[in-house]
């Protein structure tokens, strides 16, 4: 399993959802583009072994647009959990897991 | 042999060189129609749902922005004792709605009697100043002004907040000791969004040092609150030029608040709906006679976007056993839940959150209960003002630190 450290081989403020939004840089959809590639495949849902591991040390931003952007997206194969257990969230403080979290629920709902 | 005029052979040297030119030019036509003819893309009739919605909201944006004749007459606006959203919300969308919308050749503010102008006063003249530099007509260009104070205060804030600078009003010094530049992120012409975070930056730093938020209400504040607002305001505020948004932050100890305005000069929240992707559920949601007002709470209540790549409901996307039951959308990344967020945010940490989007206004109380919505007569903001009034750790104990209330 990969471990990737956001904050440093990313960005560590993470923002914009897509180009239109602030500088367009850094975007939700360039880190999904670019990391989680593999997982816009239907058959790699749901997967018996985590695929990547994001480590949020170094994360000084994370707003609920990128979240949803990166997270939620993936709600079209799985569940949160599945999700979840396939993108592992390593050193990330409370307050920006529950952001993920919540960025995934409203992905999964429909309403 | 008849003998030839010199005159004569210019002529046919000056003709065989002219049709030479247009046998040039003929056989350039041509082959410019054959390279057009095999390299050109076939025509397609059918126009893309988004680029219909990109033109649609251009075309908006022309009448939205066209040049404007500011040739009524002179317009004299009193402004007594205090002015701002922190000071008297009913007040400050009273007196806006008389002059936001103004197309006077002249406009001037009395300040004599202003015994305090806040950070959202100072932001609304500003936007004022951009509102009518952006759509002026050339010949027709309004002279805005202002008298002095008979308060010191106030002539100083007007320097110390950057607002004489941005509006290029000449201005005397004030004394430093009134106010210090630790407590304030000053109002400016932005124009670069890679600059954004460092605004942010600069922003959070007050708040980390003043605000009486914990660090993980504060780490939610900085996470959602400023970042989808700034997100907001580059996305649909204008963006180019230094036409498109600014921010003056001010740490308040006496009143043991930070008061924070972010704003632009966009097309603002109703127009943003009304001519992004989701229209039809927009009128689910606010019905057909909506106001700016109801605008305003539809986006803060309902998942709804003004964004043109938002994501619509679809019937096909929700059924029980092959029977249609409702809309619903399609499982995946979607917008319009930003100012949602920024609601639940602000009820969380205890910050009062006020929405102005031209003739609409909303202001929520700290507990999360609403203080004042509707829509006013006139407009009362050009574009979109986000204000949060923090609370502060040393409410009432830091008096004598600064002048600034």
């Amino acid at each position: 399993m990969q471990v990737l450290d956001v904050g440093i081989e990313f960005a560590p403020s993470l923002t914009n959802r897509d180009d239109h939004q602030r500088d367009g840089r850094h975007s939700g959809v360039e880190f999904r583009e670019r990391y989680l590639k593999d997982l816009e495949n239907e058959n790699n849902w749901p997967g018996d072994a985590p695929f990547i591991a994001l480590d949020f040390s170094h994360v000084k931003r994370l707003g609920p647009s990128w979240s949803n952007e990166v997270f939620a997206y993936f709600t079209k194969f799985a569940n949160p959990e599945e999700i979840l257990r396939q993108i592992k969230l390593v050193n990330i403080s409370r307050v920006k897991e529950s952001i993920i979290r919540k960025e995934i629920e409203t992905g999964y709902s429909r309403k | 042999m008849k003998k030839i005029s010199s005159k004569k052979i210019e002529y046919f040297a000056k003709k065989q060189h002219r049709e030479f030119r247009w046998q040039s030019r003929q056989a350039g036509y041509k082959r410019a129609a054959e390279y057009k003819k095999k390299h050109s893309r076939p025509f397609c009739p059918i126009e893309s749902p988004y680029l219909s919605l990109v033109k649609n909201r251009g075309e908006f944006k022309k009448r939205f922005y066209k040049p404007l004749k500011y040739d009524r007459p002179k317009q004299d606006v009193v402004i007594k004792e205090q002015l701002g959203i922190e000071h008297d919300f009913g007040k400050f969308v009273e007196l806006a709605s008389t002059f936001v919308n103004s197309r006077s050749k002249w406009i001037t503010f009395d300040l004599k009697n202003c015994e305090r102008l806040w950070p959202s006063a100072i932001t609304l003249l500003c936007s004022l100043k951009q509102w009518t530099d952006i759509t002026a007509h050339p010949h027709h260009v309004p002279s805005l002004g202002s008298t002095d104070s008979y308060s010191d205060e106030v002539n100083a804030y007007l320097v110390h907040s950057g607002f004489c600078e941005y509006v290029r009003m000449d201005h005397d010094d004030f004394d430093p000791s009134l106010f210090s530049d630790d407590s304030t992120v000053k109002i400016t012409r932005e124009n670069n969004t890679s600059e954004i975070g460092i605004r942010e930056d600069e922003i959070y730093e007050i708040i980390e040092r003043y605000s009486g938020l914990d660090p993980d209400q504060m780490e939610e504040f900085n996470s959602v609150v400023l970042v989808e607002v700034f997100n907001n305001v580059s996305e649909h505020g204008i963006s180019s030029g230094d036409s498109g948004w600014w921010t003056l932050t001010q740490y308040h100890p006496r009143t043991g608040i930070i008061s924070l305005c972010i704003a632009d000069n966009g097309i603002g929240i109703k127009h943003s709906l009304k001519t992004g992707p989701q229209q039809a559920q927009l009128e689910e949601a606010v019905g057909q006679n909506a106001t700016d007002g109801d605008y305003i709470k539809a986006a803060l209540d309902e998942n709804i976007s003004g964004a043109l790549r938002a994501s619509q409901k679809s019937e096909a996307a929700f059924k029980v056993l092959g029977t249609k039951i409702g809309k619903a959308y399609t499982r995946g990344s979607r917008r319009g839940n930003g100012l949602n967020r920024i609601k639940d945010t602000c009820k969380k940490c205890g910050v009062e959150f006020s929405l102005l989007s031209q003739r609409g206004y909303l202001n929520m109380k700290p507990d999360g209960t609403t203080g004042h919505s509707g829509t006013a007569k006139s407009k009362i903001f050009s574009g979109t003002l986000y204000h949060f009034s923090i609370p502060t750790k040393t409410l009432h104990l830091q008096e004598n630190n600064y002048a600034s209330p």
